[in-house]
């Protein structure tokens, strides 16, 4: 554990790459080499082609809040607790859609409940979780911005 | 599938739910298979499968439990995930395929936190705190809430209804009174979701005997015929689009009224595997029950109550009545087709019932529906 991350549990070989790219607070995913498809979550082959060739595609790192929950309470199972690494209730958590396509789960910073909404415009928040591997949360884009 | 009505429902057997300290899962399997074997007029020496699911930390193994009720079975199977309409349908096709001739499918459990915790225990994403197989739902009904403005009143309409039915079922693990000020009352767990929406693991052990026509023509109560069936298992999650608004299902429901012949207003009895409201909310919907995104005026002014003409999950469902995957869902199902239920039957006795699963991460779907003749 490092700043309260298990990082064991999030970091897995084949999201290894992913979670670096995320700690020089760059956006990538795997695009496929032969048709182009954006791969997340990470894997080794193409689920539309077959192929198992990809590269490392920079993606903007902005995208909009398709659905999301908060938790009034921790949900804990003893089963589980080992691989359990997150901060304490109220939190949300919500499904991103990237400009470019993938959905990814993730958690929404500077909000509040009542406040956040399905549509909301998001950009990439960097969260180090050790020297060598962060994650992506996101915070809404200032209407100013938008 | 090869022609309908090849395949029935011989007998059925099921232990009260709830809270039963010390008693092992295979002890409630024992109670539910013998239940059933009498129910069917069989004896043990008859079945010749023995089909169940897997599931970490509860449940029986079957070859375990064959070896423990005698029987050297020509086949046993468990699938890895816990929706009994897919396990039924294994059980179909072994039979049409002329691998075995009467199957039973049992399960039974007594998990830790019986009558307390919450089902659906998993960790999806360990960096983000998504917890729970219910937190999926929640991102599902937070999805139809925003896309169609469905409040949480549909929820309500749903819990109250089960208790009202569980009310009436000696066997339901939650009998006491509800009221909506109550459900109103108590706070969020998983946002739109409260405690009262999601199914909580319990104690209960069930058998259902399938077997063939020729083997229907000997049992002691009116078979439950199989009528037609449909499945999908939307896998992709996230990859697919209406992942969370439960789009597979409306392929399923081509699949099963198209064998059929049928429409949802056939349906005389209808049985959602509930392990939230919400999934209850969102199957009548992708069925065709009600449009897309009208669930909350369907279930307006208690249609989904006892004696409303739209019989729901009959026995209390997961939510109320018990939890045990949707297999108390098949065995009141049947009850209700012989007009076995006492205070809570249906007036007029249904002809024609349809259940409809969802399981995992709101990625397997299955549906049946079932006739008597």
């Amino acid at each position: 554990m490092e700043g309260g991350y298990n990082v064991a549990a999030i970091v897995k070989n084949e999201t290894a790459e992913y979670h670096r790219y995320l700690r020089r607070e760059e956006v990538r995913v795997q695009c496929c080499a032969q048709c182009g498809y954006l791969r997340y979550p990470q894997r080794f082959v193409c689920p539309e082609c077959l192929s198992e060739e990809s590269d490392w595609k920079p993606l903007s790192g902005r995208g909009k809040v398709e659905t999301f929950i908060w938790y009034f309470k921790n949900i804990l199972d003893t089963r589980y607790t080992k691989d359990w690494s997150y901060q304490d209730a109220p939190y949300n958590v919500a499904v991103v859609r990237l400009e470019e396509g993938p959905r990814l789960i993730t958690n929404i910073e500077e909000t509040g409940f009542g406040e956040l909404k399905a549509g909301q415009a998001v950009e990439a928040v960097f969260v180090p979780i050790s020297e060598e591997y962060a994650i992506l949360r996101f915070k809404p884009i200032s209407p100013a911005k938008t | 599938m090869a022609a309908a009505r090849n395949v029935a429902i011989l007998g059925v057997g099921a232990t009260p739910a709830g809270i039963m300290p010390g008693k092992t899962a295979e002890q409630l399997a024992l109670q539910a298979f013998k239940a059933a074997l009498d129910d069917a007029g069989l004896n043990k020496e008859q079945i010749d499968g023995v089909l169940g699911a897997t599931i970490a930390g509860s449940g029986i193994q079957q070859e375990q439990f064959c070896a423990l009720v005698g029987i050297n079975p020509k086949m046993t199977g468990a699938l890895a995930y816990a929706t009994s309409g897919f396990t039924l349908h294994y059980a179909i096709s072994l039979i049409e395929a002329g691998i075995c001739e009467t199957v039973a499918c049992v399960y039974a459990r007594n998990p830790p936190g019986a009558g307390a915790a919450l089902s659906g225990p998993h960790v999806y994403n360990a960096a983000h705190g998504l917890i729970n197989a219910n937190a999926i739902a929640a991102l599902g009904w937070s999805q139809h809430m925003a896309t169609y403005g469905s409040t949480e009143k549909a929820l309500a309409a749903v819990v109250l209804a089960q208790r009202n039915y569980a009310r009436m079922n000696p066997d339901a693990a939650f009998r006491e009174p509800l009221t909506l000020e109550q459900y109103l009352a108590q706070e969020y767990l998983i946002w739109p979701l409260r405690e009262l929406d999601i199914a909580l693991v319990g104690a209960a052990g069930m058998t259902v005997i399938v077997g063939s026509r020729d083997a229907a023509r000997d049992c002691r109560k009116t078979p439950v015929y199989i009528e037609a069936m449909g499945r999908r298992q939307g896998v992709r999650l996230y990859e697919n689009d209406g992942y969370l608004l439960m789009d597979p299902m409306r392929d399923v429901a081509r699949q099963v009224y198209g064998a059929a012949g049928l429409r949802p207003d056939d349906i005389e009895a209808l049985y959602i595997y509930d392990a939230t409201s919400a999934v209850v909310l969102q199957t009548l919907e992708n069925y065709g029950f009600c449009g897309v995104g009208e669930c909350e005026a369907f279930v307006a002014d208690g249609r989904l109550e006892p004696a409303s003409g739209f019989p729901l999950n009959t026995y209390g469902g997961h939510l109320s009545g018990g939890y045990l995957f949707g297999w108390l869902h098949h065995v009141e199902m049947v009850r209700q087709m012989r007009g076995e239920c006492g205070p809570r039957q249906i007036e007029k006795v249904p002809r024609v019932s349809q259940y409809c699963t969802t399981g995992g991460a709101r990625e397997h779907y299955a549906s049946t529906i079932f006739v008597t003749e």
